[in-house]
């Protein structure tokens, strides 16, 4: 009886104390900053910027993210070959691995291959296509960053689901690819709409790698997370919790908007 | 592919009644360490066969392996055609697996229409088939519901008529009463057993339990750690039955011995008893006695012939009874008869045996 009380005392207690820490913080900020600021800052040109650009990568960068992610998660889920634990280990890099460091790392790739002059770079450039520096550089360096989530969390919900439904739908006359558009991907819905919000709220906060491979030039690679650097390099306080605080509201905004838009398809 | 898989020429195509429907020749599958055949056999058009063996003898990967879900060696004939070199979606064998493997996300009307839409197969023949199966398997009721919110019995009935729709050239069926309670499981086998016959399906189900082979089974084909012991028709094999596995279902006693003499008396000793028989078996030959439980009579006295035997069970049924009783240390024989038991349990009685022995292999 006690034992119970105290273990439900302890889980309730845990989710207050998170709660009460996340309701704290936002409070200490918009106390520090004001409303008004807050105001000012959404209609400035700078952050209204910075809103789409973030709102446009993120986008991109997620579809993108699921578009490699959907069919290489389902061949690994199904994959049960000797080098499964190598494989396995080595999509955990970008897991693993802080974003600036994979920030660098593709940084390297495009300005020294596949030598320095010319580089990747220099060769995209010429063909109309420059990546350092520029927009495609921000949807590179976060679908670098979140690919490896995107890998597991699909992954996770292939091999959560029957695989004698899919064997049916085979001896029912349905091939290979006719399986899973119609009788794995509806299954698995849940598990890709999870993946989608997981993976689009990463990127729209995604900085480390955004910042080294993109630059942080103000109203050209300036995504929201930039934009609260730049103020904070600035050392205008103000200015960054306020990008911070639409940063929040945009990306709940967005979530809350996705997740009940799924909810009546489903 | 779509031509290829038209049903109307499998339909066809069988003409020849004097040849089986599925030939299967030489069937192999390795799985890790566990093998399975080669096997070779053989079911008629419209025909039933069961599939039956103790768990781990190979049942299912035989069915998955003959609808292309698991890679075999080995030949098999479908009306003829050969179909081991096919992928499962052209073979046109609909397998329903033992927890029914129902598609969650779909209402029961969309899991039986999902595949014929998406091949297609709108035309009125479908739509036929459709509505006779939805009153041969009462679903109306259920066409709008999801699989999750069907008891295990209704989930069987969509996924049997899930398969059906597609009039497949062979339908597979994995214990399909394993989940159902044994309550209900006679009126669903009689049920089958009608549908089946009604469209003229041919069936090859799997089971563990005998009774259902008794109670559906054509051709009967009993597995044992991989091999295929005896396979035949059911009325055949059940009076003849080579497995334990069979002969423990039909209740058959065995006592394996030694043939010997003394002088005109010829016996087969099993431990130290003397069991007299009547046989032209030569002397130290090993031989079985089979005998059901009928054969036997039980005497209350010693008699000449007759073998002392210790009461071990005794199981009052009503209207008859049956006992277990021991011939020598650890042989168990099955005896019958009417009314109440006469006997209790630690006495010892006298019985004689109706049976030849039969030679061991």
């Amino acid at each position: 009886m006690i034992v119970n009380r105290l273990f439900w005392f302890w889980a309730s207690g845990s989710l207050l104390l998170y709660v009460a820490l996340l309701l704290f913080v936002t409070i200490v900020c918009v106390a520090f900053t004001g409303p008004v600021p807050v105001l000012q800052q959404v209609r400035s040109p700078d952050i209204l910027f910075a809103v789409q650009l973030s709102v446009r990568t993120a986008t991109v960068s997620t579809l993108l993210s699921l578009l490699i992610g959907l069919p290489a998660a389902y061949r690994l889920a199904h994959y049960q070959g000797r080098f499964k634990d190598i494989v396995d280990g080595l999509l955990d890099i970008p897991l693993v691995l802080p974003p600036i460091a994979i920030g660098a790392a593709l940084l390297v790739f495009f300005s020294q291959f596949p030598s320095r002059e010319p580089s990747l770079d220099k060769i995209l450039g010429r063909l109309g296509m420059p990546i350092l520096f520029e927009v495609p550089a921000i949807v590179i360096a976060q679908f670098a960053v979140i690919s490896g989530y995107s890998l597991r969390v699909l992954k996770a919900s292939f091999e959560s689901l029957n695989p004698r439904t899919s064997a049916v739908a085979r001896t029912l006359g349905l091939n290979q690819a006719q399986t899973f558009l119609f009788v794995e991907l509806p299954q698995a819905a849940p598990g890709l709409i999870a993946a989608t919000i997981l993976l689009w709220a990463r990127a729209m906060g995604e900085f480390g790698a955004t910042v080294v491979l993109a630059g942080a030039t103000a109203g050209k690679t300036e995504v929201l997370p930039i934009s609260i650097w730049l103020a904070m390099q600035a050392v205008q306080f103000e200015k960054a919790l306020a990008a911070a605080i639409v940063l929040i509201i945009v990306s709940l905004g967005a979530l809350f908007l996705f997740r009940s838009v799924t909810r009546v398809r489903l | 592919m779509k031509e290829s898989q038209g049903q109307s020429n499998e339909k066809v195509s069988h003409t020849d009644d004097s040849r089986p429907w599925l030939e299967v020749n030489h069937l192999m599958v390795q799985q890790g360490p566990f093998r399975l055949g080669p096997v070779t056999f053989s079911l008629g058009y419209a025909q039933c066969g069961v599939v039956i063996g103790p768990s781990g003898s190979g049942k299912s990967t035989l069915l998955e392996a003959l609808c292309g879900l698991r890679p075999s060696s080995g030949t098999i004939l479908l009306g003829g055609r050969p179909v081991e070199h096919l992928p499962p979606e052209a073979r046109q064998m609909a397998l329903v697996p033992q927890d029914y493997a129902l598609f969650p996300h779909l209402s029961a009307r969309s899991n039986i229409l999902l595949v014929p839409r998406l091949r297609r197969l709108s035309d009125q023949a479908l739509q036929e088939r459709f509505h006779t199966l939805i009153r041969l398997l009462q679903l109306e009721p259920l066409l709008n519901k999801k699989p999750d919110q069907l008891s295990g019995g209704e989930r069987q009935r969509v996924a049997l008529a899930r398969a059906l729709v597609l009039s497949p050239t062979l339908l597979l069926l994995d214990e399909p009463f394993a989940a159902l309670d044994p309550q209900i499981r006679p009126p669903v086998r009689r049920r089958l057993r009608q549908i089946f016959k009604e469209l003229g399906t041919t069936v090859l189900l799997v089971s563990h339990d005998p009774m259902d082979a008794a109670a559906l089974a054509d051709m009967v084909y009993v597995l044992e750690k991989g091999q295929l012991l005896q396979w035949g028709p059911w009325d055949q094999v059940i009076r003849q039955p080579l497995s334990p596995y069979l002969t423990d279902f039909v209740g058959i006693n065995r006592l394996t011995g030694i043939v010997v003499s003394q002088g005109d008396q010829r016996y087969l000793q099993v431990g130290t008893l003397l069991i007299p028989v009547h046989t032209t078996l030569p002397d130290g030959c090993s031989a079985t006695l089979h005998f059901y439980p009928s054969h036997v009579t039980i005497h209350p006295t010693p008699a000449p012939h007759t073998i002392p035997v210790k009461v071990v069970e005794r199981l009052d049924l009503g209207d008859r009874f049956q006992i277990s009783a021991e011939v020598s240390d650890g042989v168990v024989v099955t005896l019958e008869g009417s009314g109440p038991p006469p006997v209790s349990i630690g006495q010892i009685l006298f019985i004689t045996i109706t049976a030849q022995p039969q030679p061991d292999q």
